[in-house]
């Protein structure tokens, strides 16, 4: 039984639409992120939601009841704002509390919640302080406490963690999944950043220009996009993504592009294909142009020539701790390779003239016009 | 040279300061000077002060007429700062309406009336109503500037809260009388007092209607001073006493707003 | 005016609270247009009658209109309004443009002195033009004393009458500057520092730097000060009817002070509400005229210094 459902959400801002016909199914208990660039529809959904505005078109359902037009304070959802909005006014006690006093709470048991939350966050001796006096992180915990303290089944998170910075990032996201948890509330998230995405969710929804483009998994998502944009906007660096033709050379396939080559089911990386045969689903693709995508992680680079190896200039090299990452020029486009730094010291030192691979079997491939992915 | 500069600045700034200064710095040592001491001929600027220009003030008919203006602009402003606030909110909320927009315009257009467009209607209309020459007439009358001041200030002081915070009060259950009341108001709380000073500054001033549509019982400090001739004939020191007493409370409402200054008055005053 | 912004949480139209808008504005607009309908509606009416005194009201059409233009007085006090307001209006602003611009540095002393100087225009116009008055007596007030020094002749300011109507610009100008000085200072607050220190790499000169960098901001705050100052001016009744009640004779008459003059001088009622109505319609078009200056001159700002800055 899905906890919140939403069918043919359409939600306009004056002729714009922001959300056209969206549908989607929230499971209960379940860490469902919505993530996608800004002006993607992802907080407009969450607001609808909320309550906040108005669909054009569509019904939302929360536990089984149709809230569409319900007054935000009857739907019984707690949202955790992007600037926190505390209450300026009021000490941080006064803003556990207030929430409690739209309830009907008896006086003992508004003050045993407002405990337990201030233990739950460790913020029992700020419970007298005001929002203005605590740090960036801590008013943070306050929003997170000001949420909880209600009980309610479901959690709305609009960009939580957008003000922190990186160092924080980190630790708050871990402890949002383990509050998610141990509460059993169904979460839905709202951001543009994919890595805390993938961090969170149990599944994520990717959207762009008011559509939704992939649910799935993080694994899902990450390792199987559906379309070029979702491959593109998950995964750091992005995605290397080039144009190639599928062409014959002698017995066997490639896809050509400028500056390199990738033989169709090479034996080397154990396809399903033998050599010299089209993967079924390619059949179409004979002697046209196709889209091949492949990963920072998975490109291969070496010294030396080799077979399904194809020359490489290095541009610049970005170290990153234990690893590097590489750009380099292939034929004409930038591509970017991530591995060991001490397995790839000899791109590190300048050196620039390097070999690259795309193995077969990692990469994607996309229809150039739908944008679409092709199976293999 | 830069040192030079500066003190050039502070002569400017000072001269400048005494040019405005002076006329009110003037009145005050009027009085408190004997009488003798204010008609000299020439200006005497030594003397021994007396507070007899402010014991006869005292005792005079002013005090009562400071009385009806400190009510008449007591009981206007915390009637229309209600109203206003009520209304102002409610602008800015749910000011997305064509409609709502041109009902605020014609309310902001009202502090542009000149009061002598609705003092002989108004004066008919109390004389057939039994209100001329009361406090209530005045009260209500002033409201009419009050309250289109009062919304058009506030609007912009609610304009200002961020939306997050109403939202996340609607979110947790409270209604929206209670969002404004417990979330809205006490965050205008400066934007309140500001608006509160400018209209009992504006109508504690206010004369020409008072002027016109009171007599006896009602008359306001503003016009007290004006009869002051009448009165007193020619007593300048008291005069000077009572404009000085009168004064007073105002300028200290002034400094009270100086740092809205800006927003009161660019949005006017009455008459 | 808030065409951009998008709708709050409050408008999304929930079926429980539908009353409450309604509840806000209520209030408050009952209360303002039975107090204003009225005596409008009723005035445009009074304006079209004979009422007056001892005469019933009998309906003379656009007779009392008709007749303005044939007094003289209606003229005088047509021109001195018009007059007050330019002088008064124009010295304020170039005055209070140069006291912002002594002032805009933040010494210390500066903020205090600001606000003694801004303490004039919130005051009683009665008080001041009362005061002035004494001021201005020509047996014993220090302003006669200071003047007949430098002049060596007696001068008699309230009595003659373009120095009466002299005195009246002195004293408005002499309350108002503080108001021009107010919004220019405010003015120059909003202009990016950052902008002086680029011009002063360049090496810009004082005067290039005040056309280029500080005008354009300077724009919106003028203008402003001159649309509140010019509808306040040709309203001008206190003042006049303080220092010198119109006199002597007509010589400072104004517009309001014709219509009290009529009102409730002559108790030509219809006259007094004929000449209201023209000084409403007057501040109409002028409130017009200058609110379609404002926006444009807002789109100018905009584009002269590179923000969107809407009211």
């Amino acid at each position: 039984m899905p906890d919140i459902e939403l069918r043919d959400l359409t939600i306009k801002y004056g002729a714009t639409a922001a959300v056209s016909g969206v549908s989607l199914d929230v499971l209960d208990r379940e860490y469902c992120v919505l993530l996608g660039p800004s002006g993607c529809g992802k907080t407009s959904i969450l607001r609808a939601v909320a309550g906040f505005v108005a669909p054009a078109a569509g019904a939302i359902h929360i536990g089984g009841r149709d809230v569409t037009r319900l007054y935000p304070g009857d739907r019984d959802v707690a949202m955790i704002f992007q600037d926190y909005a505390l209450y300026p006014h009021m000490t941080v006690r006064g803003n556990f509390a207030f929430p409690l006093q739209a309830m009907k709470m008896g006086r003992a048991e508004r003050e045993q919640r407002i405990r337990e939350v201030a233990q739950l966050l460790r913020m029992e001796d700020l419970l007298d302080r005001y929002p203005r006096e605590l740090s960036g992180g801590q008013q943070q915990r306050v929003a997170v406490g000001r949420a909880l303290v209600r009980r309610c089944p479901v959690l709305l998170l609009d960009e939580p963690l957008g003000n922190l910075d990186a160092k924080l990032r980190v630790e708050t996201r871990a402890s949002l999944k383990r509050i998610q948890r141990d509460l059993g509330v169904t979460a839905v998230h709202v951001t543009h950043d994919q890595i805390e995405a993938l961090a969170l969710a149990d599944r994520i929804v990717v959207m762009e220009e008011g559509e939704i483009r992939q649910i799935g998994s993080p694994e899902q998502v990450y390792e199987r996009p559906d379309n070029l944009f979702v491959a593109q906007f998950v995964g750091t660096p992005a995605m290397n993504v080039l144009p190639c033709r599928l062409t014959r050379e002698g017995e066997r396939w490639l896809l050509a592009g400028a500056g390199f080559h990738v033989h169709v089911g090479s034996a080397a990386a154990g396809s399903t294909a033998a050599p010299g045969c089209v993967p079924p689903p390619l059949a179409n693709y004979r002697d046209r142009a196709i889209l091949l995508g492949i990963r920072a992680e998975h490109v291969r680079l070496a010294p030396a020539p080799g077979p399904d190896y194809f020359p490489a200039q290095v541009y610049v090299t970005e170290p990153q701790g234990s690893e590097v990452i590489v750009d380099m020029q292939v034929g004409g486009e930038i591509v970017r390779a991530r591995g060991d730094k001490e397995e790839w010291a000899f791109a590190a030192q300048g050196q620039t003239e390097v070999y690259a691979a795309f193995p077969f079997p990692r990469a994607h491939l996309f229809d150039p016009d739908t944008h679409r992915r092709v199976e293999v | 040279m830069a040192r030079l500069k500066v003190i050039l600045k502070y002569v400017a700034a000072l001269g400048a300061t005494a040019l405005f200064v002076f006329p009110l710095a003037w009145m005050f040592l009027t009085s408190v000077k004997p009488r003798v001491d204010v008609f000299a001929k020439p200006p005497v600027f030594i003397f021994t002060p007396t507070f007899d220009n402010y014991s006869r003030v005292l005792d005079s008919e002013f005090m009562l007429q400071l009385l009806n203006s400190a009510i008449i602009a007591g009981i206007s402003t915390a009637f229309s700062l209600t109203l206003g606030a009520l209304a102002a909110y409610g602008f800015s909320r749910y000011g997305r309406f064509k409609r709502v927009d041109n009902l605020l315009f014609w309310i902001l257009s009202l502090r542009m009336l000149p009061p002598i467009a609705v003092v002989v209607p108004f004066y008919i209309l109390l004389r057939w109503a039994h209100l001329f020459d009361t406090r209530f007439a005045l009260i209500m009358i002033y409201s009419i500037f009050n309250i289109s001041f009062a919304v058009w200030l506030l609007k912009g002081f609610f304009d200002e809260i961020p939306p997050q915070l109403e939202e996340s009060a609607m979110l947790e259950g409270h209604s929206p009388p209670v969002v404004f009341l417990r979330v809205a108001l006490p965050m205008v709380r400066a934007g309140l007092a500001t608006t509160a000073a400018f209209c009992l500054i504006q109508s504690l001033n206010e004369f020409l209607l008072a002027l016109l549509l009171t007599d006896v019982d009602a008359v306001t400090a503003p016009v007290g001073l004006a009869n002051f001739q009448r009165y007193f004939g020619l007593e300048w020191g008291q005069f000077a006493a009572a404009a000085t007493i009168f004064v007073v409370p105002i300028i200290l409402f002034t400094v009270l707003v100086r740092h809205h200054l800006v927003r009161g008055m660019s949005f006017g005053r009455m008459g | 005016m808030s065409a951009a912004a998008p709708p709050s949480a409050m408008q999304a139209a929930h079926q429980r609270y539908r009353w409450f808008p309604y509840a806000l504005l209520l209030p408050a607009l009952v209360v303002l247009v039975a107090l204003t309908i009225f005596p409008l509606v009723f005035s445009l009416g009074v304006s079209l009658t004979g009422y007056g005194l001892g005469r019933a009201a009998g309906f003379v059409g656009l007779a009392n209109y008709a007749q303005f233009l044939r007094d003289p007085s209606f003229w005088l006090a047509l021109r001195n309004t018009l007059v007050i307001t330019v002088f008064a209006v124009g010295i304020e602003i170039a005055l209070g443009v140069c006291l912002a611009l002594l002032f805009r540095e933040s010494l210390p002393g500066f903020r205090a002195l600001s606000l003694f100087i801004f303490i004039p225009m919130m005051l009683s116009p009665l008080v001041i033009g009362f005061f002035w008055k004494f001021m201005f007596d020509s047996t014993f007030g220090v302003l006669a004393y200071f003047t007949t020094l430098l002049t060596g002749r007696t001068v008699s300011w309230l009595t003659s009458p373009r120095l009466a109507l002299a005195a009246i610009i002195v004293v408005d100008t002499w309350q108002w500057t503080p108001f021009a000085f107010l919004l220019t200072l405010a003015g120059l607050q909003t202009v990016p520092p950052q902008l002086y220190e680029a011009a002063s790499l360049e090496r810009a000169s004082a005067w290039m730097r005040f056309r280029r960098i500080t005008l354009p901001y300077l724009r919106f705050p003028l203008l402003l000060a001159v649309l509140f100052r010019t509808i306040d001016t040709v309203r001008i009744f206190d003042l006049v009817y303080i220092m010198t009640g119109g006199g002597p004779g007509d010589a400072t008459i104004t517009l309001s002070v014709l219509a009290y003059r009529y009102g409730f001088q002559f108790y030509e009622v219809g006259r007094a509400a004929a000449v209201s109505w023209l000084i409403v319609v007057l501040i109409n078009l002028l409130v017009m005229v200058l609110l379609s200056f404002m926006g444009k001159s807002a789109a100018a700002t905009a584009r002269s210094t590179g923000s969107g800055r809407a009211r």
